[in-house]
């Protein structure tokens, strides 16, 4: 067992499985003793993050759900396997629900995992908020990010002639 | 439900008690009441307001608990206080199912107040590149009006490397039309979208055909097959090769590889003549070289099938030649050419070569009988056969029955885009090949028009906005 220790002094006993999906505490304790210091992780964060690692490392022990295993024996009769490696679907229902979460929560969440260095998690949550802002015009996203619009209505116009394929609506 | 049913039964016993004075107005109890007489229609009055105000604060409370009671209210308030009441209990009516529907719109309006303002501002820079990098690449383009700060992305080596290392899902597809030479066609595949652009630089009077791609760009060689272009179709980066040193301008395969990853780290272009003349291109020196003779064992002249693409794995380019059919293949880091004599399958026609995760494999039209049928094999490097892997489903084939069909491959990165066409037909018919799906294309209709364009040639390339020429 590993004890994180969250920034306001909350401590989280969790399985050495669990706490090594963060590369940084797989680093940690290779070195150091069982009680892991967090100090920029608020423990509301940490729980979740931890709630995260625990769904994950259980997956990952056992990589392959029936269905998925049932794939990959169907495809290995071919001579090359034409299936890309698929992540479990239901892991992946699972990381849908787990993202529903408001921006400001989504946002603290990435710098933790950006901090404790869990690709996974930092790529789930940026995935998350591509894809919230993608369908926006550009007028919404500075509103919605209090971004001042430094260009002249000229230079503005230059740009959306030069990129116009990107506004059509075809 | 329960305040519904206590609400309707309330409802329902002042109902009767209205009912019950408006039938017997000489009941005696009222006048107990009241001596003045004049208590009925006070009462009345008094009834209906209690009426009204249980029937609006039952609305309230079915609101927050019970939405399959609006009908039963709006029944209700129709029957006793007319339209305008109605209309009121419309308005919620719509409101909820909108909501249900759409749980993820909940979340995104609540986070769009003004916590988003404050958290993007101490958003970590390198995290603020990898959010943008995972937009889709329409919306990056039309995000780069946002401020200058967005727009500097598209130079910024620390983006393009979050760029690099994002997966890139499916290539898109870069294709000339035959009405105008100055206008290319694009089309994502994910989005089942065409994107219509101009190429600014073109200089006038020349048609360029694209002929290779790798990192983003693309290359393209002019009719005469004496200048090359590179470009990335989606900014102005463009670029025009110096000469080549052999003046002949016999048709010549053309391919081409990365260096590294991505085009920052360079790339080559190298050509092929049917006499065995080639050249290599490093645009890290950018100029032409030659750097591996011929070796004599392969026979001269080569009959190049200059409509198969060339594709490339790691350093190798492959072309495809004919009489004897086979595959050419040449090492550009290690200088090591390779030729394997397959023989073709049977009636094939409108052939080309396609790359699939390092395997090499060959499309094409074979037609027995009038019936055409799309084919896909892979090459066996050990027996030297071509082996079916795939083909096009039997119901598609059937549309192809007993029309002199042409094929065209518009590209392939583990996509196929094939444009099938004959005098009354003209498909775009798209293949994955890691899901074996086949798909319909969209036609491709010009942006100020009805006209549809056909698609006559073309690459597929995967979109990189940081690719320099």
């Amino acid at each position: 067992m590993i004890k994180l220790v969250s920034g306001d002094g909350a401590e989280f006993e969790v399985e050495e499985e669990v706490a090594f999906q963060s590369k940084i505490i797989k680093d940690i304790v290779a070195d150091a003793d069982d009680v892991i210091p967090l100090p920029t992780v608020s423990s509301k964060v940490l729980i979740q993050v931890i709630e995260y690692c625990r769904k994950h490392a259980a997956v990952n022990s056992f990589p392959l759900s029936p269905s998925s295993s049932a794939a990959a024996a169907a495809s290995s009769s071919s001579s090359i396997s034409y299936s890309k490696p698929v992540s479990d679907p239901a892991l992946r229902a699972w990381d849908n629900e787990f993202v529903k979460l408001n921006n400001s929560s989504l946002f603290d969440i990435v710098i933790a995992a950006n901090y404790l260095d869990i690709e996974e998690l930092v790529d789930l949550v940026l995935e998350t908020v591509a894809d919230r802002i993608k369908g926006k015009q550009a007028q919404e996203i500075r509103r919605q990010f209090n971004i001042e619009n430094d260009f002249t209505p000229e230079e503005e116009e230059a740009l959306r002639r030069e990129n116009s394929w990107a506004f059509q609506n075809n | 439900m329960d305040e519904a049913v206590v609400l309707s039964q309330v409802v329902g016993r002042i109902q009767e008690l209205c009912e019950l004075y408006a039938s017997s107005p000489s009941l005696d109890w009222p006048r107990r009441l009241d001596p003045r007489q004049n208590a009925y229609p006070f009462l009345f009055l008094s009834a209906f307001f209690l009426l009204s105000c249980l029937v609006l604060f039952g609305l309230y409370i079915l609101e927050l608990n019970n939405p399959l009671g609006y009908d039963f209210c709006g029944i209700l308030m129709e029957d006793k206080s007319g339209e305008k009441m109605v209309e009121v209990l419309e308005s919620p009516h719509c409101k909820r199912p909108r909501r249900e529907k759409n749980p993820s719109k909940t979340i995104a309006s609540i986070s769009s107040g003004l916590m988003d303002q404050q958290i993007w501002k101490d958003f970590p820079e390198d995290l603020f590149e990898a959010v943008i990098a995972r937009l889709p690449t329409e919306s990056f383009f039309r995000f780069r009006t946002v401020c200058k700060k967005w727009n500097s992305l598209l130079s910024s080596c620390t983006f393009a490397q979050h760029l690099a290392e994002v997966p890139n899902l499916h290539p898109w597809f870069y294709s000339v039309t035959h009405e105008n030479i100055t206008k290319g066609a694009m089309y994502n595949p994910s989005l089942r979208k065409w994107h219509h652009i101009s190429i600014p630089f073109l200089p006038a009077k020349t048609v360029l055909l694209p002929v290779a791609s790798a990192g983003g760009l693309i290359c393209f060689l002019d009719l005469s097959h004496k200048n090359f272009y590179i470009s990335n179709p989606l900014t102005d980066s463009f670029k025009e090769l110096p000469p080549r040193s052999y003046r002949v301008w016999s048709r010549v395969a053309v391919g081409m590889i990365l260096n590294g990853k991505t085009a920052v780290s360079g790339y080559k272009i190298m050509w092929l003549g049917c006499n065995g003349d080639h050249e290599i291109y490093d645009s890290i020196h950018n100029s032409w070289s030659r750097s591996a003779s011929f070796p004599p064992s392969i026979k001269l002249p080569l009959s190049l099938n200059f409509r198969s693409q060339t594709v490339s794995v790691g350093s190798t380019i492959y072309f495809m030649h004919a009489e004897p059919d086979g595959i050419l293949s040449y090492d550009i880091v290690n200088g090591i050419w390779k030729q394997y004599l397959i023989p073709s399958p049977l009636h094939l026609t409108d052939h080309t070569l396609l790359e699939y995760e390092g395997q090499i494999l060959l499309v094409g039209l074979v037609t027995k009988n009038a019936a055409t049928c799309v084919y896909i094999w892979e090459m066996q490097k050990m027996t030297l056969l071509w082996k079916e892997v795939d083909r096009m489903p039997n119901i598609w084939c059937l549309e192809l029955y007993g029309k002199h069909v042409r094929m065209t491959c518009l590209g392939n990165h583990g996509l196929l885009m094939l444009s099938l066409r004959s005098k009354r037909m003209n498909r775009l018919v798209m293949h994955n090949l890691s899901t074996k799906e086949w798909q319909r294309v969209p036609e491709c209709m010009h942006p100020h028009g009805r006209k549809r364009q056909t698609i006559a040639c073309g690459t597929a390339f995967h979109p990189c906005p940081t690719a320099l020429a």
